[in-house]
């Protein structure tokens, strides 16, 4: 069951990982600037976290502002790969 | 002059740390203040008492209230800042890295020369209270003769917060001026070996890239001048672990030999080992230095103290423009060693 439960919660990160990634890379900068601005709206009403609504803000801003700043977000999400940024995830969350 | 009147362009995260000095400094008054966003120096207005704020710092430059300007804000604007406030006969305290080529550098010592104003590059870690007992213990011949310096450098996650568009910013070469870990961090690293054990002779440096823009991992090696003194610096960044601090995840690590010992410094910005600040090893023993200041603030405030007190005593600070121009030379020359693939001396990097 376990062994089962890691190969799901992989094939899961992969997926969202790839759609995440493509995403990113196919949509012009208006477009996830309007996506962003949508999720901060619903994370803040399902959660109430201030914090996340702050960092959801400054990565709306990044794609409305657009130019060398999303170049450089585009530049390192083309250079990754899933182990990659689920570590730095898992660092970040403590696990 | 009885009192520095100070303004400070710039109200983003790191001048919470830069202003701690002269907050309490009894001859300064932080005068005025100047963001672009208006909502940010109103609050940099109330929280730190300022008489003014401005939106736009040549109008702040032309208050003839002031006597001196901080300057915190992104690498690419430091160098005509800096030659403004200059030509308004401010003296002039600039965040490293001082600017982006040695040609901005140059400009900038040009600038503050020919007005005859004070200019400091506000790095702070040789401010830093252990690597000041440290650098005191060598004098003193604690370790003997040093004989080489090897520089850690490892971060992690965690830490502070800082806004997103400020992290993008710092990874854009053309904003920044070199990459995060060896230009922009590495201006402190590149301070304190040439502050601990002189000029460089020559460098030698290898880089792999992390996400396409992080210059980590990384190991620069290095040759002082008129010794034969050696100096090591390996950058690290371990994208999987969570550092807990109060500011940045860069835990420092710095370790001094010499002829009859060594001195450990384990930490500086971070606080990942949870051991004493400064250890000394000699005579088949060791003593630990765990009774001084050691929160990376307190370089901040103490560097901040030296901008005042150089203007009032009327003496060079302790870091100038020309240290400043020394430590882009040293930054070119990891570059050119690192991209060329061979060893390169700082003093042959030309504007």
């Amino acid at each position: 069951m376990a062994a089962f439960q890691d190969k799901f919660g992989n094939w899961l990160a992969a997926l969202i990982y790839r759609a995440g990634r493509g995403l990113i890379l196919a949509t012009p900068d208006f477009a996830l600037a309007l996506l962003v601005r949508g999720l901060r709206w619903l994370a803040y009403l399902l959660t109430g976290d201030l914090q996340m609504r702050i960092a959801l803000t400054d990565v709306m801003e990044i794609f409305q502002d657009g130019g060398p700043g999303t170049a450089v977000v585009r530049k390192m999400i083309r250079a990754a790969d899933l182990k990659l940024s689920r570590d730095v995830l898992r660092g970040m969350i403590g696990l | 002059m009885d009192k520095v009147r100070l303004g400070i362009i710039g109200g983003g995260r790191i001048a919470d740390l830069n202003i701690l000095g002269y907050l309490d400094h009894p001859r300064c008054e932080v005068f005025a203040v100047c963001d672009s966003r208006e909502d940010v120096a109103r609050a940099r207005m109330a929280q730190w008492k300022t008489k003014k704020y401005y939106t736009d710092y040549q109008k702040l430059l032309a208050d003839p209230d002031l006597d001196a300007v901080e300057i915190l804000t992104p690498h690419r604007l430091h160098c005509p800042m800096v030659v403004e406030a200059a030509q308004a006969k401010k003296h002039v305290s600039v965040q490293k890295p001082m600017c982006r080529t040695i040609a901005e550098a140059e400009q900038m010592i040009a600038a503050t020369r020919a007005a005859g104003v004070k200019f400091k590059l506000f790095e702070n870690f040789v401010f830093y209270p252990p690597y000041r007992k440290a650098k005191e213990l060598i004098a003193e011949g604690a370790i003997g003769e040093p004989l080489s310096i090897n520089l850690k450098l490892g971060i992690g996650v965690g830490g502070w917060w800082v806004p997103l568009k400020t992290w993008l910013w710092h990874l854009n070469w053309d904003e920044c001026g070199g990459g995060p870990a060896l230009y922009d961090d590495g201006f402190h690293k590149m301070s304190i070996a040439r502050w601990f054990l002189g000029e460089i002779e020559s460098v030698r440096a290898w880089v792999q890239f992390m996400f396409g823009v992080l210059d980590e991992p990384a190991l620069v090696t290095w040759r002082y001048q008129n010794s034969d003194r050696l100096g090591m610096w390996e950058a690290n960044i371990s994208p999987g672990m969570l550092v807990r601090g109060q500011y940045y995840t860069a835990d420092e690590r710095v370790e001094i030999t010499g002829t009859e010992g060594w001195i450990w410094a384990t930490r500086c910005a971070s606080r990942l080992m949870r051991i004493p600040a400064l250890l000394l090893c000699r005579d088949g023993e060791h003593r630990a230095f765990d009774d001084m200041r050691d929160d990376w603030g307190d370089s901040f405030h103490d560097c901040g103290w030296d901008f005042v007190d150089a203007i009032l005593e009327d003496r060079p600070p302790f870091q100038t423009g020309e240290d400043g121009l020394a430590l882009m030379q040293f930054w070119k020359a990891v570059y050119h060693s690192y991209t060329e693939g061979r060893e390169v001396r700082p003093r042959d990097m030309k504007a």
